[in-house]
């Protein structure tokens, strides 16, 4: 039987970064994969999506070039190509993730673990021993009553980068949460009708309302469909199509499309692990604390395993926690998750929205600024969105940024330290951002904080 | 169903002690009476044995970590119990902080098992409940913020180093714009920390008006020429002790010399019969009964004050500690009622007690209950010294070379043996006169042995 100080049940963000860390750290260290390594962000979420996004955002910027006289010929989509080019950029990734397992002496062994204890696994009739077990096994799409993935008719996330098998005329997205927009904006451009639906009474619920609501226009303007407050009751097939019957504010509807994505969430894949008695949340998420142990002593969680939000910068983070708790540092997550959705445009946001900040009972002031104001973007033709700096009344500590508009996911990341530093509006305000960029909108927005925005009326 | 192992009491009087190390790992196997954790009390370090066979599925306290006694510091799980779960967060970590209630046992258990509220399954038999409570936060693991934000504000950097000095971030007063707390506030923070004596609250510990320690800062350019270590083990314990003394008595230095002579002489003479009775003679059996005809004669020297009670302590008993050098920092064991003891007795146990302090080996009780301290610089060589009271003593003698001085004797320069001797004494319970009248009369039993042998009882 071999021994490890670690094992890694998983190499998606979390897992990848837990075995790299903790190999870094001196701990001989095993990462068990059942799938391919680089999990669901490097295979089936983040990057094969980023990919077929930069396609449609292409698609769209020779379109618009037509504004100031440059006009392309419509050459036409070759799927395969795109999809082979989508496969390229993943495998690129995956091969990079075990090069990096190579380089630091982290042990990979492909298989289904079955875990037989606090200490022990079998991977494929081979035991292993370990001192400290990284449960890291990630989550999957839930399935909505009366939708069940064929990954024919109904998609999850997964069928619906299959781009390579056709793009439907009519796409129904149910759920406008980030992985149902982003992929409604890749099916607009590559050509399908496409109808969102949402439960609740704005996209992207819990983010900053306004932000939303200049997302959905510019969705709406490039044809995407969007019903709020509309519930999916069940689908029949028919020689039309598929005739989804929906209920919303103004009745009962039928909507005929030809193929439906369901991406109304992620449950976690802890059913293999009730075994260990980790405890458990209502949802089946694995309870940890900051250091990222479960109630086991020796076995962490992280990721999407261990709970919302389900985002790869935060597993990744979570990983290097627990390999270094694992390794006996003083380590624990406590950090602010900035959120990005990959839309056109962006979304991103850090810290409080103005919304919650209220709700905490905390006076705000908050400053904003319009795209429309800002050099760059207007030479980008991106003029659609504003940042919007919420910092609070009294000390103009910033306690949340939202960004929505182009770039929004690289500017978030200055906004991130502002937060996680403490920083006042004031400490954005009065560093010099280059000009012409995007970035000058988030001092803009914090100089308007102190009503102090150069290129705005401040109000 | 895993037992507590409990810090048990070390010694009498000792109420906490430090985990230096943990000898076993989490999940290891171990046997009854094996050692599983080193633990420190008044600069004594000792290996706790195990107090049954199992497997250690948890450590509750981590090194470092000054725990009263009583805590739990760790889980046994029977054989066969691997992987237990862990206690429910209250139990474990209601009882760390506060000083636990003594046990009603008399003979000291250093466990008890549990009584059903922590429940623990076999994990393999069923599958975990949905639900439930968290498992508990470690003493270093973010608490929910205290502020109206819901989150302490600090520099991430200053969030890491709170960490890794084992301070909550929330404790920190920070300097920056809205109370941000920097990295020069955990630092500050932490120093003024190990500078208090163990146990004070800290809003209780300076007076108003007192200044906070001086913030250390590296000069820039030497950053790589830097080591830095954790303030641990025995050197932190020297340290509080050091400014327990510093502060909280009111040294006060007398100085005289004496002349060595016929002590030296004595001592050349009484040499071969000790040596006889295989024992090394030096002078040091021979200052300690001086010090104690010394201290019969001005009892107040042989004091400690109770602040609490404001009262000052008269003993009627002699123990001497004698400050002895180690590789590992500066100990001082204790000869315990020197009044009753033989010069031969002492020279044996002076000599026991210095090479079980060298080797480490000494025991809480060989440590604890001084009532005066003597220190010899002399064996090291310097010419003079002004050494630090040996708190709760009232004054400790410093003792030094022995060495050949011209000094003026009826009217002629004469060669004599002499020797400096410094008393440090705390002035709220001795004054000056009469620490000058003590440090008189030890030079006077000392300068002619013979009164020494006339007078002691």
């Amino acid at each position: 039987m071999k021994e490890y100080d670690l094992i890694v049940i998983g190499t998606g963000p979390g897992g990848y970064h837990a075995a790299i860390r903790a190999a870094q750290l001196g701990l001989k260290t095993l990462a068990v994969e059942k799938g391919e390594v680089g999990g669901v962000c490097l295979n089936v979420g983040c990057i094969p999506t980023k990919a077929l996004l930069h396609a449609a955002k292409v698609k769209k910027l020779a379109k618009s070039a037509a504004e100031f006289g440059l006009s392309f010929q419509e050459e036409g989509l070759d799927l395969t190509k795109l999809a082979a080019w989508r496969d390229q950029v993943t495998k690129k990734l995956t091969g990079g993730v075990e090069f990096l397992f190579k380089g630091n002496g982290v042990e990979l062994v492909r298989g289904e673990a079955k875990i037989l204890s606090p200490r022990e696994i079998e991977v494929g009739g081979e035991r292993y021993r370990a001192k400290h077990l990284v449960l890291a096994t990630g989550s999957r799409p839930i399935e909505l009553p009366g939708f069940s993935f064929d990954e024919e008719r109904v998609l999850s996330s997964t069928g619906a980068l299959k781009i390579e098998r056709g793009i439907p005329e009519r796409l129904l997205v149910l759920g406008a949460g980030a992985i149902g927009l982003e992929f409604a904006t890749i099916y607009r451009a590559l050509g399908s009708e496409v109808v969102v639906v949402e439960l609740m009474d704005q996209i992207l619920p819990g983010a900053d309302p306004e932000a939303a609501n200049v997302l959905a226009r510019s969705l709406k303007r490039a044809g995407v469909e969007i019903k709020t407050q509309t519930k999916a009751e069940g689908f029949e097939a028919s020689e039309k199509g598929l005739e989804v019957r929906l209920s919303g504010p103004k009745g009962e509807a039928t909507l005929v499309v030809d193929r439906i994505l369901v991406a109304v969430g992620r449950r976690p894949n802890s059913e293999g692990l009730v075994g260990l008695g980790l405890t458990l949340d209502e949802k089946g998420f694995v309870v940890t604390d900051e250091r990222m142990q479960t109630s086991v002593p020796g076995v962490f969680a992280i990721g999407d395993l261990r709970g919302a939000p389900l985002l790869a910068h935060k597993a990744m983070k979570e990983g290097i926690v627990a390999a270094e708790v694992a390794a006996g540092k003083p380590s624990a997550f406590d950090q602010q998750i900035p959120s990005v959705v990959y839309t056109d445009p962006e979304y991103a946001s850090v810290g409080l929205t103005e919304a919650e900040a209220r709700e905490k009972g905390i006076a705000v002031q908050v400053g904003k600024f319009p795209y429309a104001a800002n050099g760059r973007a207007l030479t980008r033709q991106e003029k659609d969105g504003f940042v919007k700096v919420v910092a609070d009344a009294e000390s103009k500590v910033v306690l949340g940024v939202q960004i929505v508009g182009p770039e929004a996911s690289e500017l978030i990341a200055e906004a991130a330290l502002a937060v996680e530093m403490g920083a006042l509006a004031d400490d954005l305000e009065l560093t010099i951002h280059p000009h012409p960029t995007l970035s000058e909108s988030l001092m803009e927005a914090a100089a308007n904080v102190n009503k102090a925005a150069i290129h705005i009326l401040n109000k | 169903m895993p037992k507590e192992v409990l810090l048990p009491e070390l010694a009498e009087s000792i109420v906490e002690g430090e985990i230096v190390k943990w000898l076993v790992e989490e999940g290891d196997y171990v046997k009854k009476d094996q050692p599983i954790v080193e633990v420190m009390t008044d600069k004594v370090t000792v290996e706790l044995p195990s107090p049954f066979e199992g497997i250690l599925v948890k450590k509750l306290v981590q090194e470092g970590d000054v725990v009263p006694i009583h805590t739990p510091i760790a889980l046994i799980a029977e054989p066969g119990e691997e992987g237990a779960e862990v206690p429910a967060p209250a139990a474990a970590a209601a009882a760390a902080p506060q000083k636990a209630a003594p046990l009603e046992d008399e003979d000291r258990v250093l466990f008890k098992p549990e009584e059903g509220k922590l429940e623990v399954k076999s994990p393999f038999k069923e599958a975990a409940p949905a639900g439930g409570a968290p498992p508990p936060a470690p003493a270093d693991a973010p608490r929910a913020g205290t502020n109206k934000y819901g989150r302490v504000l600090a520099v991430p950097a200053a969030r890491k180093l709170a960490r890794e000095l084992g301070i909550a971030i929330e404790e920190v007063p920070g300097s920056g714009p809205a109370g941000r707390v920097r990295v020069e506030d955990v630092r500050r923070w932490a120093e003024s920390r190990a500078a208090a004596p163990a146990g004070a609250p800290a809003a209780a510990r300076a007076p108003a008006g007192f200044p906070p320690p001086v913030a250390y800062k590296t000069p820039s350019g030497y950053e790589a020429l830097e080591e830095r270590k954790p303030l641990r083990g025995l050197r932190r314990v020297i340290a509080q002790q050091m400014v327990a003394s510093h502060l909280y008595t009111v040294r006060t230095l007398t100085v005289d010399e004496l002349d060595a002579t016929e002590l030296v002489h004595l001592r050349e003479t009484l040499k071969p019969e000790a040596e006889a009775a295989g024992v090394k003679l030096s002078y040091l059996p021979f200052i300690f009964k001086a010090v104690v005809q010394a201290l019969k004669k001005y009892p107040v020297l042989n004091t400690s004050l109770d602040e609490e009670k404001q009262e000052i302590v008269f003993k009627k008993y002699y123990n001497l500690g004698m400050a002895v050098a180690t590789e590992a920092g500066l100990v001082v064991p204790v000869i315990k009622d020197v009044d009753k003891k033989t010069v031969l007795e002492l020279a044996r146990e002076a000599r026991e007690l210095a090479e079980k302090a060298r080797a480490g080996k000494l025991a809480p009780e060989d440590v604890t209950g001084s009532t005066f301290s003597i220190t010899n610089i002399g064996s090291i060589g310097a010419l003079f010294s002004f050494p630090i009271i040996n708190v709760p003593d009232a004054a400790i003698l410093g003792v030094h070379t022995i060495q050949d001085r011209p000094v003026v004797k009826d009217g002629a320069i004469v060669v004599r043996k002499m020797m400096y001797l410094s008393l440090s004494f705390d002035h709220r319970l001795v004054d000056g006169a009469e620490a000058a009248m003590f440090l008189r009369e030890i030079i006077r039993l000392l300068e002619s042995p013979g009164r020494l042998m006339l007078e002691m009882r």
